[in-house]
């Protein structure tokens, strides 16, 4: 059988800037998703909970909640990057980073129950809460704003 | 009875109500001095509770705990021009910490940056900044710093290929950059004074929000707006009350609620440097009272705001 070596170069060559470009689409697409859990979401959240706009709160929550469920999905094996601030450890012990998104889940659902019911001052409570939840993940598995060398960290 | 034995009894009598004439006045003097020395107990205790506040306020001196080790005992690395240094022990460690220095000893090494064997300390620790500290806010600050548990840890030495580092470019620096301040004897108690003093002399904000040229000088016409490369590397942000890359748009509630809780109104948490000084290792930003957070926030939001993307 001949063997076109045109054709094997270009798939071969296809397939190594596929298998280059993976990682960092997915880590572009993960910084995206969550500088808009902040700057969008969240913040119309902190919006909605000043006006006591329980209507707006129970939406940013269910918000909230359908993006923890795909979060899992932009930290593939293989997506540590400088780019990016997610660390080494959430491969590492990546049972106990996936239990975070059902935290924040369970403090969303809380927070919107508070709204449902038009408990304001509860509502002040959940909404600290998932400000916690948040941040019980950021703290394992976040870096800081990148830092000059390891002898510094 | 013999006389013999009224004798003995005599003198012991005689010998022993002398002695107690002579006690009288002293124990008098004691039941006199017992309120004194309560007070003077009670004085002291205040004069820790406030010091410790003062430390917490200063964000626990995060600098002087490497993280994660042994709390004030120094020997963190911070770059420098050239150079590595390594923050000192504080702890009251007669060897290797602050034990054997009397309180001019520290205020002096805090406030000019001499230590008491004559030995330069780099700017890198604030004294120019801490030079403005109240009287009555370092003697209360000293008399806490006392109470640490003594720790027995040697400070690496200064890393750099420069001679005369310390020696003779250091008080250079400080002549020609150096901006020293007189201290007033009572700090500001309440306002914009009080977040202002706490702001620069105190909390130094201004340490790592505002960016340093490759001498380590601060650029001071961007004063708090900012640094891509702040203390340690670290990106801090720009918290003057530019609308558009500052802080112009918080409210000074929710600029008081991250300095007490690390919290941005987007839900988002503050890391690294920041995150240790609101947490501190005993205490931190996190124990500063609602009226002094909100002195800061008023104090930041009076401020002339300056464009400066940091990000």
């Amino acid at each position: 059988m001949k063997i076109n070596w045109s054709v094997t170069a270009i798939l071969a060559t296809g397939w190594v800037v596929l298998i280059g470009a993976l990682p960092q689409d997915v880590v572009v697409q993960r910084r995206r998703q969550m500088e808009n859990n902040n700057s969008v979401v969240a913040e119309a959240l902190n919006k909605a909970v000043k006006e006591k706009n329980f209507v707006e709160i129970e939406d940013k929550c269910n918000v909230i909640q359908e993006n923890m469920n795909k979060v899992l999905d932009f930290f593939p094996r293989g997506s540590l990057s400088k780019n990016s601030r997610a660390k080494a450890e959430i491969w590492a012990q990546w049972s106990e980073f996936t239990k975070h998104p059902a935290i924040v889940t369970k403090a969303a659902q809380d927070l919107a129950a508070a709204a449902k019911a038009g408990d304001g001052p509860l509502v002040e409570d959940k909404f600290k809460a998932l400000g916690e939840a948040c941040k019980s993940c950021h703290s394992s598995f976040r870096a800081p704003k990148p830092i000059v060398s390891e002898e510094y960290r | 009875m013999s006389s013999q034995l009224e004798g003995d009894l005599f003198r012991f009598y005689v010998e022993n109500s002398l002695k107690a004439t002579h006690l009288l006045p002293i124990l008098f003097m004691f039941v006199a001095l017992i309120p004194r020395m309560v007070l003077a107990q009670e004085d002291r205790k205040e004069l820790i509770e406030r010091g410790q506040y003062i430390f917490g306020v200063a964000g626990g001196c995060a600098c002087h705990t490497v993280p994660k080790g042994i709390p004030h005992a120094g020997g963190r690395a911070f770059p420098i021009p050239f150079g590595t240094v390594y923050a000192t022990n504080i702890t009251p460690d007669k060897e290797t910490g602050i034990g054997s220095w009397s309180d001019k000893d520290i205020i002096r090494a805090m406030t000019t940056g001499v230590r008491p064997n004559g030995e330069w300390i780099l700017p890198i620790m604030p004294h120019e900044a801490y030079s403005g500290i109240a009287e009555e806010d370092i003697k209360a600050l000293i008399t806490y710093l006392r109470t640490l548990k003594p720790v027995r840890k040697e400070t690496p030495r200064l890393k750099t290929w420069v001679p005369f580092y310390r020696s003779l470019l250091t008080p250079l620096w400080l002549k020609f950059f150096g901006r020293f301040s007189t201290p007033p004897r009572e700090a500001p108690k309440d306002g914009i004074p009080r977040g202002q003093y706490l702001t620069d002399h105190v909390s130094l904000c201004g340490d790592c929000h505002t960016p340093r040229n490759f001498l380590g000088v601060l650029k001071r016409g961007l004063y708090l707006a900012g640094s891509r490369t702040g203390l340690l590397g670290e990106e801090s942000p720009n918290i003057t009350p530019d609308n558009e890359t500052g802080l112009g748009k918080w409210s000074r509630e929710e600029i008081a609620h991250l300095t007490l809780t690390g919290f941005k109104p987007n839900l988002d948490n503050v890391q690294g440097l920041m995150e240790e000084v609101i947490e501190g290792v005993s205490v931190g930003y996190k124990n500063m009272t609602r009226q002094d957070a909100l002195a800061v926030a008023d104090y930041l939001k009076s401020i002339r705001p300056i464009v400066n993307k940091v990000k």
